[in-house]
């Protein structure tokens, strides 16, 4: 069952001899439970096309459906709420708000929506990211592994239908890096949660289900992984 | 707390400083409106209390009405309060003319409030028999009565009550006024005895000749045929008033100057009032929207990147309007009370200061105090919720439309294109690169800048037009004040010069340093020419001609200085001065009145609707004008003998006195005494005016304008000083990593004070720029209304101009180096890092 659709994505930018292609009619679509890399040299669209899932920045052209349902057809307080619900968003640099405590930081999304905290389900996952000792810090009282770890838990804590993951381990040392994309696998195994990770690190993305490259904003290699 | 709230809170501590600053801006804007709400309700309560003393509590008088219409009148609901005086009859006091005194009834109760009778000697009628009179009635030639004084008032009934003027009397019937002959009927003789005198009363038309108050009771009163009624509406409004006057429009009645200091009432005060409240109230608001609307875009602008990571995970724009307003209403309800407590404190301080100025100027003993009711609150509370809300919207709704990518993505949202940052090659030469550097920032800068360079453009504007304001204020106070003699004895009119000589033993009155008498013709004349010099087009080729002479010492005197003798002056002719005075920006200036002057001038006047001419022979002409003589404004003068005065003078219009004198040191209060008391004695008529006291007390009116105005602009200019503060220092602030970039590349802190000098020397450029012109169109503006009405030419300030132009520059170069400091030398490191700010 495809959870993720994409049909004919174009992101362009300026015009005439300014134009940039970020994004070139892409078209692909992710099953549930997936675990997808995205890779590319810089300047490929990688960001770009994550951004465009994650409804964050709208498409010049094209569809987005997750759950089949065309994001771009929602408005854009829809949008907001469709994106707190269903998307999970993990950046390079963790994104925190640095005047909520790690726990705060978690639940942000499930308070926006005025939703109920599952206290188990809360504690079972920082527990998982090992950072239930943290939970009354503030971002600045941790080191890059942990706050991105925190980042994890705030994709997480909802059960999005998707998680996006921005080069979560480019601030990130080698073991930092390599407990960050434990915690993600995991996640996809355990809880047969999607994810796509954008990434640099050829390590991290063999570690995946499925590879996307890209290249001048166009899918150049779709395969699956051999294990 | 929810999470939005929770947040907002967060936030707030964050910003701190930004926050302070919002709410300094709540506390002073809501202050300002508060003082302006209560200093006007005060002025307002004072002015009418100060009436209600001087002239009564009445709102409506109606001058004569019968006991029977009385009764029937209609909207008799909205009366609070009736008031009646019965009109007994009149005393004829010209048998030629058909003048006469008003004899009215009062009732001890009427004295008490409604007519409040001022005595000026003796007491107030307390039995039966006793009388008051108006200070009026002895001003009548041959009319002299006093205290004690038993006088039979030979009583006639008139075919009307209407103010009395020469034969004929004004009526209104049907609703057209009517011109017509009095018309009276002999009643009896009233004996009564005079116990005291008081001050002419305000009590509409009907009594504003000399009036006999007569000791009556509310029996006799009630009874009386003929009355004048005095009424106080209940909840006085333009509405309650229109309803209660048009069951009245046979009649003759009167609105009181009273009616002008109530806000419900639409007069000319409550007009002036409100729209000068209101419109400062705009001001107040504008500057007040302007300060912290800035803050929360700074405090938006501050935590963009936090906004935009929560509008990544689902933050909708109705939960960051739901933050904006909470942090709004948070700083609301701690910033109104204080704002609301600090606009008290300051009006309460700023009326006991007034207090005294204010009694010298309406002359009374009522102390001015706080006047205020809860409508008032009410509108400061709306009008602050709309501020704030107004200011905190705007940012918020500004931020929410951008897209939260370049948050997220550490990334500033600025479209900058390469040619508008082009720095003209002067600048680079002048100020090298730091200079180049400042002009690009100031270009890519200018949106941002915009908002703050609109305030100081604003605040630089209202700082001189209220700065001419003052000006001209003074200015026509100098004219006020300029020439003018100590004192001034205005007596009526007389029938010949033989009595001059009466009034000159005045001239010998002990305290009087110098002085001199001015005898002039009861008459207003016209001389029409095509001879005037040029200058003198503005009057028409008409000018007003004043004939007159002076006390026998000061002629004697003129005549020798002039070389002309009294024989010379025999008969109808003239000393012609060719010169009249007129006043300029406060100095008194000559200017020639003709080029060529005339033998004979051919007087003009008119009668009724005849044209009357006369002609005086010019015997010597002086080519400068009398500097100490007190008329002269636009007028061309003949001086003539006294005696001459009784040749011109027509039928029944006598002639005019007045006595200009200077006081010895110290002698002003006494030497008025002597003057009352040897005018009464000599049974002179005349009123001494104390010219001094006006003097001072339109100084006072000015001063205490000028203060309130400085008051006014003081604080204004804080909450611009602050939003300015906030927004250059946030400006740098934003620039911090620029700035480490810039000095990890070496530059030094020489080259950097340069480059925010250029910065700073820019932006005052350009708001002196806009602000000076705008400034001159607004002085313009104001000189237009106060400066056409009091002639004088339009002038600016340029002292004051130059000045503001020198504090603008001093106060943004103070305020970039003072916001600057943290950022020059801070760690580079920090600076550069992304994070380093939070």
């Amino acid at each position: 069952m495809d959870i993720l659709t994409v049909q004919n994505l174009k992101k362009y930018y300026g015009k005439d001899e300014t134009l940039v292609k970020a994004i070139d009619d892409i078209s692909f679509s992710v099953e549930k439970g997936d675990f997808v890399a995205i890779i590319g040299p810089s300047g490929s669209g990688k960001s770009t096309l994550m951004h465009a899932i994650g409804g964050v920045d709208r498409p010049t052209d094209g569809k987005v459906l997750i759950d089949n349902q065309d994001i771009y057809q929602l408005s854009d307080e829809k949008l907001a709420i469709f994106r707190r619900r269903q998307v999970g968003l993990i950046y390079q640099f963790y994104n925190l708000i640095p005047i909520l405590t790690v726990e705060e930081n978690i639940k942000l999304p499930l308070l926006l929506d005025h939703q109920k905290v599952d206290d188990d389900k809360f504690n079972e996952l920082v527990r998982q990211l090992g950072i239930d000792d943290r939970l009354n810090h503030l971002p600045n009282q941790l080191s890059g592994g942990q706050q991105q770890r925190v980042s994890i838990g705030r994709s997480l804590i909802y059960s999005p239908a998707i998680v996006l993951a921005d080069e979560p381990t480019g601030n990130l040392d080698s073991d930092a890096s390599r407990e960050i994309v434990e915690l993600l696998i995991d996640s996809n195994q355990r809880l047969n949660q999607t994810i796509l990770i954008i990434t640099h690190d050829e390590r991290i993305a063999m570690r995946a289900k499925r590879i996307l490259a890209l290249k001048d904003g166009k899918i150049v290699r779709d395969e699956r992984v051999r294990k | 707390m929810n999470i939005i709230q929770k947040l907002t809170v967060r936030f707030m501590k964050r910003n701190r400083t930004t926050s302070i600053v919002i709410l300094v801006g709540i506390i002073l804007s809501v202050a300002l409106m508060m003082g302006l709400f209560l200093f006007s309700t005060s002025v307002y309560r004072f002015s009418r209390d100060a009436t209600i003393k001087k002239d009564g509590d009445l709102h409506v008088t109606v001058g004569d009405i019968s006991r029977e219409r009385l009764e029937t009148l209609p909207n008799q609901e909205l009366v609070e309060k009736r008031t009646l005086l019965s009109l007994m009859g009149v005393e004829k006091i010209d048998q030629d003319h058909g003048t006469h005194f008003i004899v009215a009834g009062i009732s001890p109760e009427a004295m008490k409030e409604s007519v409040p009778l001022k005595i000026v000697e003796g007491r107030l009628p307390a039995h039966e028999g006793e009388a008051v009179i108006t200070q009026r009635v002895n001003s009548y030639e041959d009319k002299s009565l006093t205290v004690g004084q038993k006088v039979v008032i030979d009583l006639h009934q008139p075919n009307h009550y209407a103010y009395p003027s020469n034969e004929y009397v004004q009526t209104v019937e049907d609703g057209q006024s009517v011109l017509s002959l009095f018309e009276y009927t002999k009643d009896r003789d009233l004996p009564v005895t005079i116990v005291g005198i008081v001050e002419n009363v305000n009590l509409g038309r009907v009594m504003r000749g000399g009036v006999y108050f007569v000791y009556q009771t509310s029996e006799e009163i009630s009874v009386a045929d003929r009355l004048w009624a005095g009424f106080v509406i209940k909840d006085i409004s333009t509405k309650r008033l229109d309803d209660f006057c048009s069951g009245l429009h046979d009649l003759e009645y009167n609105l009181l100057e009273l009616t002008h200091y109530y806000p419900t009432v639409q007069s000319e005060m409550s007009l002036l009032m409100k729209a000068g409240t209101y419109s400062l109230l705009v001001i107040v608001a504008l500057v007040g929207v302007a300060l912290i609307q800035n803050g929360f875009l700074i405090s938006l602008s501050r935590r963009m990147r936090d906004l935009s990571v929560l509008s990544s995970i689902g933050m909708t724009r109705r939960q960051k309007w739901m933050m904006s307003l909470t942090e709004g209403l948070g700083l609301y309800f701690i910033g109104m009370p204080l704002g609301i407590a600090a606009g008290f404190a300051v009006v309460t301080v700023l009326l006991k200061v007034m207090t005294p100025k204010m009694q010298n100027i309406l002359e009374t003993d009522v102390t001015m105090q706080l006047a205020w009711d809860p409508l008032t609150l009410v509108i400061i509370a709306v009008a602050a919720f709309v501020t704030l809300f107004i200011a905190s919207v705007i940012p918020v709704v500004r931020t929410s439309k951008k897209s939260p990518l370049p948050g997220v993505r550490l990334q500033e949202d600025i479209k900058i294109k390469l040619k508008s940052l082009k720095s003209p090659k002067i600048i680079s030469r002048l100020f090298g690169v730091g200079g180049e550097i400042a002009w690009k920032n100031m270009r890519r800068n200018r949106r941002r800048f915009k908002g703050a360079l609109v305030v100081l453009v604003f605040s630089m504007v209202l700082f001189l037009t209220l700065s001419s304001v003052t000006l001209y204020m003074d200015i026509s106070m100098r004219r006020i004040v300029l020439g003018q003699d100590d004192i001034e004895v205005d007596c009526t009119k007389h029938k010949d010069s033989k009595e001059f000589a009466r009034y000159e033993k005045l001239l010998e009155t002990e305290g009087i340093k110098d002085g001199y008498l001015i005898y002039a013709l009861n008459d207003d004349y016209f001389y029409g020419s095509d001879r005037f010099a040029d200058e003198l087009d503005i009057l028409g080729g008409n000018i007003q001609v004043a004939i007159i002479s002076f006390d026998s010492k000061t002629l004697g005197r003129l005549l020798s200085d002039w070389h002309v003798s009294r024989e010379d002056l025999e008969g109808k002719r003239a000393v012609l001065v060719n010169q009249f005075f007129y006043q300029e920006d406060g100095h008194r200036r000559a200017q020639d009145i003709f080029d060529i002057t005339p033998s004979k001038i051919e007087l003009m006047s008119t009668e009724g609707h005849h044209e009357v001419a006369m002609t005086i022979e010019v015997a010597k002409v002086l080519s400068e004008g009398l500097d100490f003589c007190a008329l002269g404004e636009y007028t061309l003068q003949l001086i003539v003998l006294p005696e001459t005065l009784d040749l011109l003078a027509r039928e029944g219009r006598g002639l005019r006195v007045n006595m200009y004198v200077n006081a010895e040191d110290n002698q002003l209060q006494p030497l008025i005494k002597r003057l009352e008391t040897k005018i009464y004695e000599e049974k002179l008529h005349g009123y001494v005016f104390n010219m001094v006291a006006d003097v001072q007390s339109t100084k006072d009116l000015v001063s205490l304008s000028s203060m309130l105005i400085y008051c006014f602009l003081a604080m204004i200019l804080l909450i611009v000083m602050v939003n300015i503060y906030n927004v250059l220092s946030s400006s740098l602030r934003s620039r911090r990593r620029e700035f480490a970039v810039l000095r990890s590349v070496g530059m030094g802190e020489k080259e950097f004070r340069q480059m925010l000098r250029v910065e700073s020397f820019i932006y005052s450029l350009k708001v002196v720029l806009y602000g000076i012109p705008l400034a001159v169109l607004t002085s313009f503006v104001v000189y237009q209304a106060i400066g056409v009405a009091i002639e004088f030419s339009f002038r600016i300030p340029y002292l004051t101009f130059f000045l503001s132009a020198v504090a603008v520059t001093v106060i943004i170069m103070l305020i970039i180096n003072l916001g600057s400091r943290k950022v020059r030398k801070g760690n580079i490191l920090d600076a550069l890092k992304w994070e380093a700010d939070l």
